[in-house]
């Protein structure tokens, strides 16, 4: 899991752009590779640095893992990569790699696009970051010669990623934790597609990646859901926020959205007072804040209500799962179960 | 000494002194890193002598030789207030081999007339016993004198450096009074900053005095780069509120902050210093440790609340810098 401390603490070291064209059927193209390093810049670094936070930290972020089976060949590149000490030899062939992958990969609807490997370190652990910045078809990249070599420099980015309009980015870091094959710390954001839509393109950066969601879908949801009710029980003293609260995440959690942002969530929703307490709650849960796809397989018996509502004006809702517990008759309404609360609004 | 003596010190010492800047450097970045560990805000200077000045002294006291003639490199540390002149004297055994200080505020207080004048300690300093560079600076030839004074001592010394206050000259008996009612007149004004400094952060109806008093000392661990006070204390008045907690409580919180993050806090510093261009104006600034702790603890409030008074993209900035994104 990539956490502020991580990101605070990262450090670039190395770093190379290549130039990937999308593949069309029936035209000749291919990627154009730097053959060298680009020359660091310390303000331009800082500068994308500010942005690679800004992504890999934000609400649409999300934690990720190795897939155990992939076509892929990243996983073992980075494994291998970043295993014993640095190789600064082998970092331009090992970005070149990643470069022709894409290139494979690139084909339909995908984009054209730059790629920057960079060679990292997170508090004195290995690491890299690989980003795609989208850039407009005809756009032209500047090569530069450096002791006879090809390279794109820093200055590349000056279009595509440090202006503040630019969207269309694609990032994710790997930050080596042990010696095993699956000792990483990694964290993924497009900031073009959510990973939840279930279109093609939107997978793309994952199975480019070769990895997976850290967490099951279904049940990061479910850990969301019955921790938000178990604060909203215990936590909200105030009737009317308590029933606002619940409302939200029953709506939340119903609704047809792709995708589900726990702070998104806090933001919009919670009390200003309950945001802070809310937030650790959930963090003391081991729910995690970062985005996950909505699935609700395994709470949606909790989610659907059966209403009862009577001549006078009492209103009963039950979980559509518990609905034994309520006994109508002509003349009265019986519900099993043991009154923990009483609100008076 | 003779003529062809000083020409003989002329040659040596043109001959000798980068090896002494070189050593004097080093002796500077071990007094500056323990100010740094104590958290004191400190200017601290080295020069090695120059030509000109090395001849004079020779010529002035010829009871010296080239090889005797001590201060060759001067180091300065030039503190606030007499409290801090005595916890880096204390630590200075721990930073490189040193003679007893020399305290003049100590030896004017036992002469019988109780003079007042000029005040300093002076250490005589070498590389320790053990030290990888010991080879390269013997500690019989490469010697430091490192002086330790407070800002009013400080004007002392250089305006009467200037004036020849403190040479053996005879001075009018009128003259001599008013010197020392003036030599006085620092020293009293020298405790009373070290006094008021010692109330102001005591007084629980100054909070924000309390409370940047108590940043500034964990702030000085991580950087020696001087803040902006006022905006200081801006900062502070508008977001320590949100702790409700009282001055005393919210003060002790930035010594545990320093002890479980000082590393992440480190690099971070260490990183912002390389960029002038992509850091906020906040900071480098001693508030910038409650930021960043109320970005961990109060992140919503925080936003909420510095948005009434500073622009957003500087807190925006400063989140970035710690890791945090508000994307």
């Amino acid at each position: 899991m990539i956490k502020p401390d991580d990101l605070a603490t990262l450090h670039i070291h190395r770093l190379i752009f290549h130039d990937v064209p999308k593949r069309i059927r029936g035209l000749e193209a291919a990627p154009v590779l730097s053959e060298v390093e680009a020359t660091l810049d310390e303000d331009r670094i800082a500068h994308l640095k500010r942005r690679l936070v800004r992504v890999l930290g934000s609400k649409s972020a999300y934690d990720i893992q190795f897939r155990p089976e992939t076509q892929s060949p990243v996983p073992e590149l980075i494994r291998d990569y970043t295993k014993g000490k640095q190789r600064p030899d082998e970092f331009v062939p090992l970005s070149q790699k990643f470069a022709q992958f894409l290139f494979e990969q690139q084909t339909g609807s995908s984009s054209s696009g730059v790629l920057s490997i960079m060679d990292t370190t997170v508090s004195g652990k290995r690491g890299l970051v690989v980003l795609k910045l989208e850039r407009e078809e005809g756009a032209q990249l500047e090569l530069s010669t450096k002791k006879g070599k090809r390279t794109f420099e820093m200055s590349v980015l000056d279009n595509l990623v440090l202006t503040e309009g630019t969207r269309l980015f694609k990032a994710a870091l790997f930050v080596r934790t042990g010696p095993g094959g699956d000792d990483f710390s990694s964290g993924a954001c497009d900031s073009q597609r959510p990973f939840g839509s279930t279109d093609e393109l939107a997978q793309f950066w994952l199975r480019f990646l070769g990895c997976k969601l850290i967490e099951e879908p279904r049940v990061a949801t479910k850990k969301f859901f019955e921790a938000a009710l178990l604060y909203v029980n215990d936590a909200i003293a105030d009737p009317v926020e308590k029933t606002k609260v619940y409302d939200h995440v029953m709506s939340e959690m119903s609704s047809e959205k792709k995708t589900f942002a726990p702070r998104t969530f806090i933001e919009e929703y919670v009390p200003k007072a309950h945001r802070e307490p809310f937030e650790n709650f959930l963090k003391e849960q081991q729910v995690s804040l970062k985005q996950f796809p909505l699935d609700t397989s395994e709470i949606v018996g909790r989610l659907r209500r059966r209403s009862y509502h009577t001549a006078k004006g009492a209103e009963v809702r039950v979980p559509e799962e518990e609905a034994e517990i309520v006994k109508v008759a002509e003349n009265s309404i019986v519900i099993a179960d043991t009154v923990t609360r009483v609100d008076h609004k | 000494m003779s003529r062809s003596d000083l020409e003989q010190a002329r040659v040596s010492w043109l001959a000798d002194e980068p090896s002494f800047r070189e050593f004097g450097q080093l002796v500077k970045s071990g007094l500056e890193g323990e100010i740094k560990r104590l958290g004191i805000k400190a200017e601290v200077s080295m020069r090695t002598k120059d030509i000109d000045s090395l001849i004079k002294k020779l010529i002035l006291k010829p009871e010296h030789t080239y090889e005797s003639l001590g201060d060759k490199v001067g180091i300065r540390a030039v503190v606030r207030y007499q409290r801090e002149v005595d916890e880096i004297v204390a630590s200075m055994p721990s930073v490189c081999g040193c003679s007893e200080p020399d305290d003049t505020r100590q030896r004017l207080a036992d002469e019988k007339d109780e003079k007042v004048g000029y005040i300093s300690v002076h250490l005589d300093t070498w590389l320790k016993d053990g030290h990888s560079l010991l080879a390269q600076f013997p500690k019989t030839k490469y010697r430091a004198e490192v002086q330790v004074r407070t800002l009013a001592q400080h004007l002392w010394s250089e305006i009467s450096h200037d004036t020849s206050y403190k040479s053996g000259t005879k001075i009018r008996k009128d003259l001599k009074r008013r010197i020392h009612l003036l030599a006085g007149l620092i020293e009293v004004a020298d405790n009373e900053f070290s006094r008021i400094d010692d109330e102001m952060s005591k007084m629980p109806d100054m909070a924000e005095f309390m409370i940047l008093k108590a940043l500034e000392r964990q702030y000085y661990k991580l950087s020696a780069r001087p803040g902006n006070t006022d905006l200081s204390l801006e900062v502070i008045r508008l977001l320590w509120p949100l702790y409700e907690q009282t001055p005393e409580q919210i003060s002790n919180r930035f010594g545990q902050l320093l002890n479980e993050k000082r590393a992440v806090l480190q690099d971070v510093f260490d990183q912002m210093s390389k960029t002038s261009k992509g850091r906020s104006a906040f900071f480098f600034q001693p508030e910038i440790l409650l930021i960043y702790d109320q970005l961990q603890s109060y992140p919503y409030k925080l936003r909420e609340r510095w948005t009434e008074r500073f622009p957003p993209q500087e807190l925006e900035m400063v989140a970035t810098a710690f890791g945090h994104s508000f994307a």
